[in-house]
Protein backbone atom coordinates (compact mmCIF):
# COMPACT_ATOMS: atom_id res chain seq x y z
CA UNK A 1 0.00 0.00 0.00
CA UNK A 2 2.81 2.33 0.71
CA UNK A 3 3.78 2.42 -2.83
CA UNK A 4 0.02 3.25 -3.89
CA UNK A 5 0.47 6.60 -2.00
CA UNK A 6 3.74 7.62 -2.89
CA UNK A 7 2.32 6.65 -6.50
CA UNK A 8 -0.59 9.56 -5.22
CA UNK A 9 1.88 11.92 -3.94
CA UNK A 10 3.34 11.96 -7.12
CA UNK A 11 -0.37 12.66 -9.68
CA UNK A 12 -0.69 15.68 -11.34
CA UNK A 13 -3.15 17.04 -9.32
CA UNK A 14 -0.25 17.57 -6.00
CA UNK A 15 1.68 20.44 -7.89
CA UNK A 16 -1.79 22.29 -8.67
CA UNK A 17 -3.13 21.53 -4.86
CA UNK A 18 -0.09 22.86 -3.06
CA UNK A 19 0.10 25.48 -5.09
CA UNK A 20 -3.59 26.49 -4.24
CA UNK A 21 -2.82 25.85 -0.48
CA UNK A 22 0.56 27.96 -1.14
CA UNK A 23 -1.87 30.87 -2.58
CA UNK A 24 -4.54 30.61 0.00
CA UNK A 25 -2.42 30.45 3.02
CA UNK A 26 -0.40 33.05 1.42
CA UNK A 27 -3.85 34.96 1.39
CA UNK A 28 -5.00 34.55 4.63
CA UNK A 29 -1.63 35.58 6.08
CA UNK A 30 -2.29 38.62 4.26
CA UNK A 31 -6.23 39.08 5.94
CA UNK A 32 -4.57 38.19 9.47
CA UNK A 33 -1.90 40.77 9.41
CA UNK A 34 -4.59 43.69 8.21
CA UNK A 35 -6.81 42.56 10.86
CA UNK A 36 -3.86 43.27 12.90
CA UNK A 37 -3.05 46.55 11.64
CA UNK A 38 -3.26 49.00 14.25
CA UNK A 39 -6.31 51.09 12.96
CA UNK A 40 -8.30 48.52 13.23
CA UNK A 41 -7.68 47.53 16.31
CA UNK A 42 -10.78 49.13 18.55
CA UNK A 43 -10.21 52.13 20.53
CA UNK A 44 -6.68 51.99 20.16
CA UNK A 45 -5.17 52.60 16.22
CA UNK A 46 -6.41 56.37 16.01
CA UNK A 47 -2.43 57.40 15.44
CA UNK A 48 -2.62 54.86 12.81
CA UNK A 49 -6.27 55.40 11.50
CA UNK A 50 -5.65 58.03 8.08
CA UNK A 51 -8.74 60.28 6.89
CA UNK A 52 -12.03 59.25 6.10
CA UNK A 53 -12.56 58.60 2.47
CA UNK A 54 -15.54 59.73 -0.21
CA UNK A 55 -15.74 57.14 -2.89
CA UNK A 56 -19.29 57.47 -4.84
CA UNK A 57 -21.13 54.58 -5.48
CA UNK A 58 -23.60 56.64 -8.11
CA UNK A 59 -22.48 55.94 -11.67
CA UNK A 60 -22.57 58.91 -14.31
CA UNK A 61 -24.97 57.42 -16.94
CA UNK A 62 -22.95 56.48 -20.36
CA UNK A 63 -23.97 58.91 -22.76
CA UNK A 64 -25.89 57.43 -25.42
CA UNK A 65 -24.50 56.35 -28.99
CA UNK A 66 -21.46 55.02 -26.55
CA UNK A 67 -21.20 51.39 -26.51
CA UNK A 68 -17.62 50.83 -24.87
CA UNK A 69 -16.97 48.71 -27.89
CA UNK A 70 -12.99 48.27 -27.70
CA UNK A 71 -12.68 47.15 -30.72
CA UNK A 72 -11.28 49.71 -32.58
CA UNK A 73 -8.08 50.37 -31.88
CA UNK A 74 -7.01 53.64 -30.16
CA UNK A 75 -5.44 56.59 -31.72
CA UNK A 76 -1.30 56.25 -30.36
CA UNK A 77 -1.27 60.15 -30.64
CA UNK A 78 -4.51 60.74 -28.32
CA UNK A 79 -2.17 59.19 -25.35
CA UNK A 80 -0.93 61.74 -22.80
CA UNK A 81 0.52 61.82 -19.38
CA UNK B 1 47.23 78.03 -19.90
CA UNK B 2 48.97 74.72 -19.39
CA UNK B 3 47.63 75.19 -15.94
CA UNK B 4 43.64 75.50 -16.53
CA UNK B 5 43.91 72.90 -18.82
CA UNK B 6 45.58 70.71 -16.33
CA UNK B 7 42.62 71.94 -13.98
CA UNK B 8 39.59 70.98 -16.53
CA UNK B 9 41.27 67.46 -16.63
CA UNK B 10 40.71 66.90 -13.44
CA UNK B 11 37.72 68.38 -13.19
CA UNK B 12 36.59 66.28 -15.87
CA UNK B 13 38.15 63.03 -14.61
CA UNK B 14 36.08 63.97 -12.07
CA UNK B 15 32.96 64.23 -13.18
CA UNK B 16 33.66 60.86 -15.00
CA UNK B 17 34.41 59.04 -11.42
CA UNK B 18 30.83 60.63 -10.29
CA UNK B 19 28.98 59.16 -13.06
CA UNK B 20 30.68 55.73 -13.05
CA UNK B 21 30.31 56.12 -9.12
CA UNK B 22 26.92 57.09 -9.24
CA UNK B 23 26.45 54.05 -11.95
CA UNK B 24 27.80 51.18 -10.14
CA UNK B 25 26.92 52.25 -6.36
CA UNK B 26 24.58 49.82 -4.99
CA UNK B 27 21.30 51.10 -3.70
CA UNK B 28 21.41 52.51 -0.45
CA UNK B 29 19.04 51.23 1.89
CA UNK B 30 16.13 53.45 3.62
CA UNK B 31 15.18 54.56 0.20
CA UNK B 32 17.18 58.06 0.77
CA UNK B 33 19.69 57.45 -2.06
CA UNK B 34 18.67 55.44 -5.53
CA UNK B 35 21.54 55.73 -8.26
CA UNK B 36 18.91 54.50 -10.85
CA UNK B 37 17.35 58.27 -10.26
CA UNK B 38 20.43 59.63 -8.99
CA UNK B 39 20.93 61.35 -12.52
CA UNK B 40 17.56 62.13 -14.40
CA UNK B 41 16.69 64.64 -16.95
CA UNK B 42 13.90 67.05 -16.05
CA UNK B 43 10.77 67.51 -17.69
CA UNK B 44 11.74 63.70 -19.02
CA UNK B 45 8.67 61.87 -20.26
CA UNK B 46 8.22 58.69 -22.19
CA UNK B 47 11.20 58.53 -25.14
CA UNK B 48 11.04 55.97 -28.27
CA UNK B 49 11.95 58.68 -30.48
CA UNK B 50 12.42 56.48 -33.94
CA UNK B 51 10.41 53.56 -32.08
CA UNK B 52 6.90 52.34 -33.50
CA UNK B 53 5.47 52.19 -29.98
CA UNK B 54 3.87 55.12 -28.89
CA UNK B 55 5.46 57.92 -27.17
CA UNK B 56 3.36 59.40 -24.31
CA UNK B 57 2.43 63.19 -25.35
CA UNK B 58 2.11 65.67 -22.11
CA UNK B 59 -0.68 67.71 -22.96
CA UNK B 60 -1.89 70.38 -21.00
CA UNK B 61 -3.57 69.78 -17.73
CA UNK B 62 -5.58 72.33 -16.55
CA UNK B 63 -5.14 72.97 -12.90
CA UNK B 64 -6.98 75.83 -10.89
CA UNK B 65 -5.18 74.71 -7.40
CA UNK B 66 -1.56 74.94 -7.26
CA UNK B 67 0.63 71.87 -7.93
CA UNK B 68 3.55 71.79 -5.85
CA UNK B 69 6.86 71.90 -8.36
CA UNK B 70 8.29 68.88 -9.46
CA UNK B 71 11.83 67.98 -7.99
CA UNK B 72 13.98 67.64 -10.54
CA UNK B 73 15.93 64.37 -11.21
CA UNK B 74 17.89 62.47 -13.88
CA UNK B 75 18.10 59.17 -14.91
CA UNK B 76 20.98 57.75 -17.01
CA UNK B 77 20.17 54.50 -17.32
CA UNK B 78 16.51 54.62 -18.54
CA UNK B 79 13.69 57.54 -19.14
CA UNK B 80 10.65 58.25 -16.39
CA UNK B 81 8.51 60.93 -15.60
CA UNK B 82 10.10 63.56 -13.18
CA UNK B 83 9.00 62.49 -9.56
CA UNK B 84 6.17 64.34 -8.44
CA UNK B 85 5.78 64.58 -4.45
CA UNK B 86 3.56 63.97 -2.40
CA UNK B 87 0.86 67.70 -1.85
CA UNK B 88 1.22 66.41 1.97
CA UNK B 89 3.64 65.54 4.72
CA UNK B 90 3.84 61.71 4.13
CA UNK B 91 4.41 61.30 7.96
CA UNK B 92 1.07 62.30 8.48
CA UNK B 93 0.23 59.04 6.49
CA UNK B 94 2.60 56.42 7.97
CA UNK B 95 2.71 54.80 11.75
CA UNK B 96 5.30 52.67 13.46
CA UNK B 97 5.10 49.00 12.94
CA UNK B 98 7.71 46.25 13.49
CA UNK B 99 10.09 45.36 10.80
CA UNK B 100 8.89 41.91 9.20
CA UNK B 101 10.56 38.77 8.99
CA UNK B 102 12.73 37.15 6.06
CA UNK B 103 10.76 36.27 3.02
CA UNK B 104 12.94 33.25 3.10
CA UNK B 105 13.00 30.59 1.26
CA UNK B 106 11.53 32.52 -0.84
CA UNK B 107 13.77 34.32 -3.20
CA UNK B 108 11.62 37.12 -3.74
CA UNK B 109 10.46 39.59 -1.55
CA UNK B 110 7.26 41.19 -1.14
CA UNK B 111 4.86 43.93 -0.25
CA UNK B 112 1.25 43.43 0.24
CA UNK B 113 -1.93 45.89 1.18
CA UNK B 114 -5.51 45.33 0.77
CA UNK B 115 -8.22 47.68 -1.13
CA UNK B 116 -11.56 48.54 -0.30
CA UNK B 117 -13.62 48.55 -4.13
CA UNK B 118 -13.70 52.50 -5.29
CA UNK B 119 -15.83 54.33 -7.92
CA UNK B 120 -17.45 52.80 -11.20
CA UNK B 121 -17.16 54.91 -14.39
CA UNK B 122 -17.65 54.17 -18.08
CA UNK B 123 -13.79 55.88 -18.33
CA UNK B 124 -10.58 54.21 -18.97
CA UNK B 125 -7.40 57.18 -19.29
CA UNK B 126 -4.90 54.53 -21.16
CA UNK B 127 -7.16 53.00 -23.81
CA UNK B 128 -9.69 56.01 -23.79
CA UNK B 129 -7.96 59.21 -22.60
CA UNK B 130 -9.54 62.38 -22.14
CA UNK B 131 -13.05 60.47 -23.78
CA UNK B 132 -15.02 59.84 -20.77
CA UNK B 133 -17.77 57.55 -20.85
CA UNK B 134 -15.78 55.40 -23.99
CA UNK B 135 -15.34 52.73 -22.32
CA UNK B 136 -16.88 49.70 -20.97
CA UNK B 137 -17.78 49.93 -17.46
CA UNK B 138 -14.97 49.90 -14.96
CA UNK B 139 -14.33 48.86 -11.15
CA UNK B 140 -11.75 51.21 -10.17
CA UNK B 141 -9.70 50.97 -7.37
CA UNK B 142 -6.91 52.88 -5.34
CA UNK B 143 -7.17 57.19 -6.61
CA UNK B 144 -10.61 57.96 -5.97
CA UNK B 145 -10.24 60.23 -8.78
CA UNK B 146 -8.93 58.76 -11.30
CA UNK B 147 -11.17 58.74 -14.45
CA UNK B 148 -10.56 59.11 -18.26
CA UNK B 149 -8.90 62.79 -17.83
CA UNK B 150 -6.22 61.13 -15.42
CA UNK B 151 -2.82 61.90 -16.32
CA UNK B 152 0.35 60.96 -13.90
CA UNK B 153 0.64 64.52 -12.69
CA UNK B 154 -3.19 64.73 -12.09
CA UNK B 155 -2.72 61.17 -9.98
CA UNK B 156 -0.01 62.61 -8.31
CA UNK B 157 -1.42 65.08 -6.89
CA UNK B 158 -4.90 64.80 -6.61
CA UNK B 159 -7.52 62.08 -5.20
CA UNK B 160 -7.91 59.88 -1.85
CA UNK B 161 -6.98 56.34 -1.72
CA UNK B 162 -8.73 53.11 -1.08
CA UNK B 163 -5.60 51.01 -0.76
CA UNK B 164 -5.02 51.97 2.33
CA UNK B 165 -3.30 55.73 2.08
CA UNK B 166 -2.98 58.37 -0.64
CA UNK B 167 0.73 57.51 -0.16
CA UNK B 168 -0.26 55.06 -3.04
CA UNK B 169 -2.40 56.94 -5.59
CA UNK B 170 -2.10 54.37 -8.30
CA UNK B 171 -5.29 53.22 -10.22
CA UNK B 172 -6.01 50.16 -10.71
CA UNK B 173 -9.26 48.71 -12.92
CA UNK B 174 -10.91 45.99 -13.96
CA UNK B 175 -14.33 45.48 -16.07
CA UNK B 176 -17.09 45.39 -13.43
CA UNK B 177 -18.84 42.71 -12.56
CA UNK B 178 -22.77 42.53 -13.33
CA UNK B 179 -25.33 40.15 -12.11
CA UNK B 180 -27.10 39.64 -14.86
CA UNK B 181 -30.04 41.67 -12.84
CA UNK B 182 -29.45 44.89 -13.53
CA UNK B 183 -26.61 45.31 -10.83
CA UNK B 184 -23.14 45.71 -9.98
CA UNK B 185 -21.30 43.45 -8.08
CA UNK B 186 -18.76 44.96 -5.83
CA UNK B 187 -16.02 43.04 -4.65
CA UNK B 188 -15.57 42.93 -0.80
CA UNK B 189 -11.77 43.41 -1.15
CA UNK B 190 -9.10 43.85 -3.44
CA UNK B 191 -5.44 41.65 -2.53
CA UNK B 192 -2.52 43.72 -4.24
CA UNK B 193 1.13 41.90 -3.88
CA UNK B 194 4.04 43.24 -5.65
CA UNK B 195 7.04 41.14 -5.72
CA UNK B 196 10.75 41.25 -7.22
CA UNK B 197 14.23 39.61 -6.40
CA UNK B 198 16.43 42.06 -4.36
CA UNK B 199 18.81 44.31 -6.57
CA UNK B 200 21.79 42.13 -5.04
CA UNK B 201 20.74 39.26 -6.04
CA UNK B 202 22.80 37.93 -9.40
CA UNK B 203 19.90 37.03 -10.99
CA UNK B 204 19.19 40.94 -11.09
CA UNK B 205 21.58 41.43 -13.65
CA UNK B 206 22.59 40.87 -16.86
CA UNK B 207 26.06 41.82 -16.27
CA UNK B 208 26.91 39.74 -12.94
CA UNK B 209 28.04 36.90 -14.43
CA UNK B 210 25.19 34.75 -13.41
CA UNK B 211 24.08 32.82 -16.61
CA UNK B 212 20.66 32.44 -15.40
CA UNK B 213 19.76 36.27 -15.06
CA UNK B 214 16.31 37.31 -15.47
CA UNK B 215 17.18 41.08 -16.45
CA UNK B 216 18.28 44.13 -14.83
CA UNK B 217 16.17 44.86 -11.43
CA UNK B 218 14.86 48.43 -10.93
CA UNK B 219 11.86 50.20 -9.31
CA UNK B 220 8.76 51.22 -10.64
CA UNK B 221 9.43 53.81 -13.10
CA UNK B 222 7.90 57.04 -12.48
CA UNK B 223 4.30 57.17 -15.08
CA UNK B 224 4.63 53.96 -16.06
CA UNK B 225 0.96 52.52 -17.00
CA UNK B 226 0.17 49.16 -18.95
CA UNK B 227 -3.32 46.93 -19.71
CA UNK B 228 -3.11 42.84 -19.09
CA UNK B 229 -4.88 39.74 -19.77
CA UNK B 230 -7.59 39.65 -22.08
CA UNK B 231 -6.48 41.49 -25.13
CA UNK B 232 -9.33 43.54 -26.10
CA UNK B 233 -8.01 44.90 -28.89
CA UNK B 234 -6.55 41.66 -30.33
CA UNK B 235 -8.93 39.20 -28.80
CA UNK B 236 -8.17 35.97 -30.53
CA UNK B 237 -4.51 36.78 -29.07
CA UNK B 238 -3.94 34.16 -26.06
CA UNK B 239 -4.65 36.07 -22.54
CA UNK B 240 -1.23 37.58 -20.71
CA UNK B 241 -1.39 37.68 -17.01
CA UNK B 242 -1.61 33.67 -15.80
CA UNK B 243 -5.22 34.62 -14.84
CA UNK B 244 -8.04 32.68 -13.74
CA UNK B 245 -10.80 32.06 -10.73
CA UNK B 246 -10.81 30.66 -7.67
CA UNK B 247 -13.46 30.00 -5.01
CA UNK B 248 -12.62 30.35 -1.14
CA UNK B 249 -14.87 29.80 2.09
CA UNK B 250 -17.47 27.06 3.57
CA UNK B 251 -18.41 24.50 0.74
CA UNK B 252 -15.90 26.52 -1.53
CA UNK B 253 -13.60 24.14 -3.93
CA UNK B 254 -10.61 26.25 -4.67
CA UNK B 255 -9.09 25.89 -8.30
CA UNK B 256 -7.54 27.55 -10.83
CA UNK B 257 -10.79 28.25 -12.90
CA UNK B 258 -10.70 29.17 -16.65
CA UNK B 259 -13.52 31.14 -16.61
CA UNK B 260 -16.85 32.21 -14.20
CA UNK B 261 -19.19 29.36 -15.11
CA UNK B 262 -16.29 26.69 -14.25
CA UNK B 263 -15.88 28.83 -10.71
CA UNK B 264 -19.51 29.08 -9.80
CA UNK B 265 -19.98 25.29 -10.07
CA UNK B 266 -17.69 25.20 -7.00
CA UNK B 267 -19.23 28.25 -5.43
CA UNK B 268 -22.19 28.13 -3.03
CA UNK B 269 -23.72 31.03 -1.89
CA UNK B 270 -22.02 32.82 1.01
CA UNK B 271 -18.40 31.51 -0.45
CA UNK B 272 -16.26 34.06 -1.88
CA UNK B 273 -15.64 34.08 -6.19
CA UNK B 274 -11.78 35.24 -6.53
CA UNK B 275 -10.62 36.59 -10.33
CA UNK B 276 -6.79 36.69 -9.71
CA UNK B 277 -4.35 38.24 -12.60
CA UNK B 278 -0.72 39.03 -12.56
CA UNK B 279 0.58 42.30 -14.09
CA UNK B 280 3.96 42.16 -16.55
CA UNK B 281 7.31 42.40 -14.67
CA UNK B 282 9.39 42.78 -17.51
CA UNK B 283 10.09 46.66 -19.05
CA UNK B 284 11.65 48.13 -22.52
CA UNK B 285 13.59 50.61 -20.65
CA UNK B 286 11.85 53.08 -23.55
CA UNK B 287 8.48 53.30 -23.48
CA UNK B 288 5.67 54.21 -20.70
CA UNK B 289 2.93 53.28 -22.41
CA UNK B 290 2.93 51.80 -26.22
CA UNK B 291 0.15 52.16 -28.92
CA UNK B 292 -1.33 48.67 -27.57
CA UNK B 293 -0.77 49.61 -23.71
CA UNK B 294 1.04 46.14 -23.60
CA UNK B 295 4.43 46.19 -26.05
CA UNK B 296 6.08 48.18 -23.77
CA UNK B 297 5.91 45.70 -21.06
CA UNK B 298 6.22 41.63 -21.11
CA UNK B 299 6.29 38.58 -18.85
CA UNK B 300 9.47 36.74 -18.15
CA UNK B 301 9.05 32.74 -19.45
CA UNK B 302 11.38 29.75 -19.18
CA UNK B 303 11.17 29.35 -23.18
CA UNK B 304 13.79 27.23 -24.49
CA UNK B 305 16.34 28.10 -22.17
CA UNK B 306 14.88 26.44 -18.98
CA UNK B 307 15.16 29.19 -16.18
CA UNK B 308 12.77 32.50 -15.93
CA UNK B 309 14.13 35.31 -17.83
CA UNK B 310 12.61 38.30 -19.53
CA UNK B 311 13.12 39.00 -23.42
CA UNK B 312 15.51 40.53 -24.34
CA UNK B 313 13.47 43.07 -25.75
CA UNK B 314 12.42 44.06 -22.02
CA UNK B 315 15.47 43.56 -19.93
CA UNK B 316 14.30 45.31 -16.63
CA UNK B 317 12.76 43.31 -13.86
CA UNK B 318 10.66 45.90 -12.15
CA UNK B 319 8.44 44.88 -9.15
CA UNK B 320 5.15 42.66 -10.28
CA UNK B 321 1.96 42.51 -9.04
CA UNK B 322 -0.71 40.06 -8.46
CA UNK B 323 -3.91 41.50 -8.10
CA UNK B 324 -7.37 39.42 -6.40
CA UNK B 325 -10.57 40.63 -6.51
CA UNK B 326 -12.97 38.79 -4.26
CA UNK B 327 -16.83 39.23 -4.49
CA UNK B 328 -19.46 37.68 -1.90
CA UNK B 329 -21.14 34.82 -3.86
CA UNK B 330 -25.18 35.18 -4.02
CA UNK B 331 -28.52 33.59 -5.37
CA UNK B 332 -27.89 35.23 -8.53
CA UNK B 333 -24.69 33.54 -9.60
CA UNK B 334 -25.70 30.40 -11.61
CA UNK B 335 -23.63 27.74 -10.26
CA UNK B 336 -25.24 24.59 -12.74
CA UNK B 337 -21.97 24.99 -14.65
CA UNK B 338 -23.73 25.43 -17.82
CA UNK B 339 -23.80 28.89 -19.97
CA UNK B 340 -25.81 29.73 -23.47
CA UNK B 341 -24.97 32.98 -24.65
CA UNK B 342 -28.48 35.08 -24.13
CA UNK B 343 -30.24 32.75 -22.26
CA UNK B 344 -28.36 32.03 -18.82
CA UNK B 345 -29.01 34.80 -16.32
CA UNK B 346 -25.35 34.88 -14.48
CA UNK B 347 -22.30 37.39 -13.35
CA UNK B 348 -20.50 38.69 -16.22
CA UNK B 349 -17.68 40.99 -16.56
CA UNK B 350 -18.82 44.35 -18.23
CA UNK B 351 -15.99 43.42 -21.09
CA UNK B 352 -18.29 40.22 -21.91
CA UNK B 353 -21.33 41.68 -22.79
CA UNK B 354 -21.06 44.66 -25.18
CA UNK B 355 -23.30 45.99 -27.16
CA UNK B 356 -22.80 45.13 -31.13
CA UNK B 357 -20.44 42.06 -30.12
CA UNK B 358 -21.61 38.37 -29.26
CA UNK B 359 -21.83 37.60 -25.87
CA UNK B 360 -18.53 35.83 -24.62
CA UNK B 361 -18.38 33.09 -21.89
CA UNK B 362 -18.58 34.84 -18.61
CA UNK B 363 -15.10 35.79 -17.04
CA UNK B 364 -13.10 35.23 -21.06
CA UNK B 365 -13.06 38.86 -21.06
CA UNK B 366 -11.32 39.36 -18.00
CA UNK B 367 -8.07 42.00 -17.78
CA UNK B 368 -6.97 44.84 -15.52
CA UNK B 369 -4.88 48.04 -16.06
CA UNK B 370 -2.45 50.09 -13.64
CA UNK B 371 -1.53 53.73 -13.97
CA UNK B 372 1.22 53.72 -11.43
CA UNK B 373 1.15 57.36 -8.95
CA UNK B 374 3.02 56.12 -5.56
CA UNK B 375 5.13 58.90 -3.63
CA UNK B 376 8.72 58.51 -4.54
CA UNK B 377 9.59 58.55 -1.40
CA UNK B 378 7.46 55.77 0.04
CA UNK B 379 7.73 53.64 -2.99
CA UNK B 380 11.32 53.38 -1.82
CA UNK B 381 10.82 52.09 0.89
CA UNK B 382 8.84 49.51 0.41
CA UNK B 383 11.69 48.58 -2.89
CA UNK B 384 14.28 49.21 -0.39
CA UNK B 385 13.06 47.46 1.95
CA UNK B 386 10.40 44.49 1.44
CA UNK B 387 12.00 43.66 -2.34
CA UNK B 388 15.96 44.38 -1.80
CA UNK B 389 15.90 43.07 1.73
CA UNK B 390 14.01 39.91 0.41
CA UNK B 391 11.48 40.94 3.00
CA UNK B 392 7.98 39.43 3.73
CA UNK B 393 5.66 42.65 4.74
CA UNK B 394 1.88 42.56 4.53
CA UNK B 395 -0.83 45.13 5.63
CA UNK B 396 1.33 48.11 4.14
CA UNK B 397 4.25 47.31 6.21
CA UNK B 398 7.14 49.26 4.33
CA UNK B 399 10.18 46.75 5.89
CA UNK B 400 12.04 49.89 7.71
CA UNK B 401 10.23 50.47 10.96
CA UNK B 402 7.10 52.12 9.36
CA UNK B 403 3.80 51.31 7.54
CA UNK B 404 1.16 52.93 5.61
CA UNK B 405 -2.04 54.40 7.60
CA UNK B 406 -5.03 52.96 7.03
CA UNK B 407 -7.72 55.27 6.08
CA UNK B 408 -10.89 55.69 8.37
CA UNK B 409 -14.04 53.69 6.95
CA UNK B 410 -11.65 50.59 5.56
CA UNK B 411 -14.55 47.52 5.68
CA UNK B 412 -14.40 43.73 5.05
CA UNK B 413 -17.44 43.61 3.13
CA UNK B 414 -18.47 45.82 0.23
CA UNK B 415 -21.11 49.05 1.23
CA UNK B 416 -23.22 48.61 -0.88
CA UNK B 417 -22.66 44.96 -2.51
CA UNK B 418 -25.13 46.53 -4.91
CA UNK B 419 -25.33 49.13 -7.43
CA UNK B 420 -27.62 49.61 -10.09
CA UNK B 421 -26.58 49.41 -13.66
CA UNK B 422 -27.67 52.91 -14.93
CA UNK B 423 -28.70 52.93 -19.05
CA UNK B 424 -28.22 55.28 -20.96
CA UNK B 425 -29.17 58.14 -20.99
Amino acid sequence: MAWAASIGACSPSAPVDQELQKEEAERQALIEAMEHHPALQNGTGDEATGKAINVPTTIRPKPKGNDGHQGHAPDPHSNHM
Amino acid sequence: MSGDFSAFKAMAAGISALVLVTALAPTVSGGSFDPMRALKTKGGKGPGSGSTTTDPTPTPTPTPTPTPTPTPSTNLLYPEMDIIPSSFDINTELTTAPVPASALPDVVGAFRFICNPGHLAYDDPIVYPGQPGRSHLHQFYGNTGANADSTYESLRTTGQSTCMSPLNRSAYWMPAMLDGRGNVVRPDYIAIYYKRRPQSDPKCSLTSGDPKAEGNCIPLPNGLRFVFGHNMLNPTAPPTGSLYFDCQGSGAVPGHYADIVAAAKNCPVGAKLGAIIKAPACWDGKNLDSADHRSHVSYAGYGTWGYLKCPSTHPYVIPGFTLQAWYTVDESLDRSGIWEAGKTKTWTLSSDVMEGMAPKRPGTTFHADWFGAWDNNVMSMWTDNCINKLLNCSAGVLGNGKMLKQFSGFSWTANPRLVPVPSAS
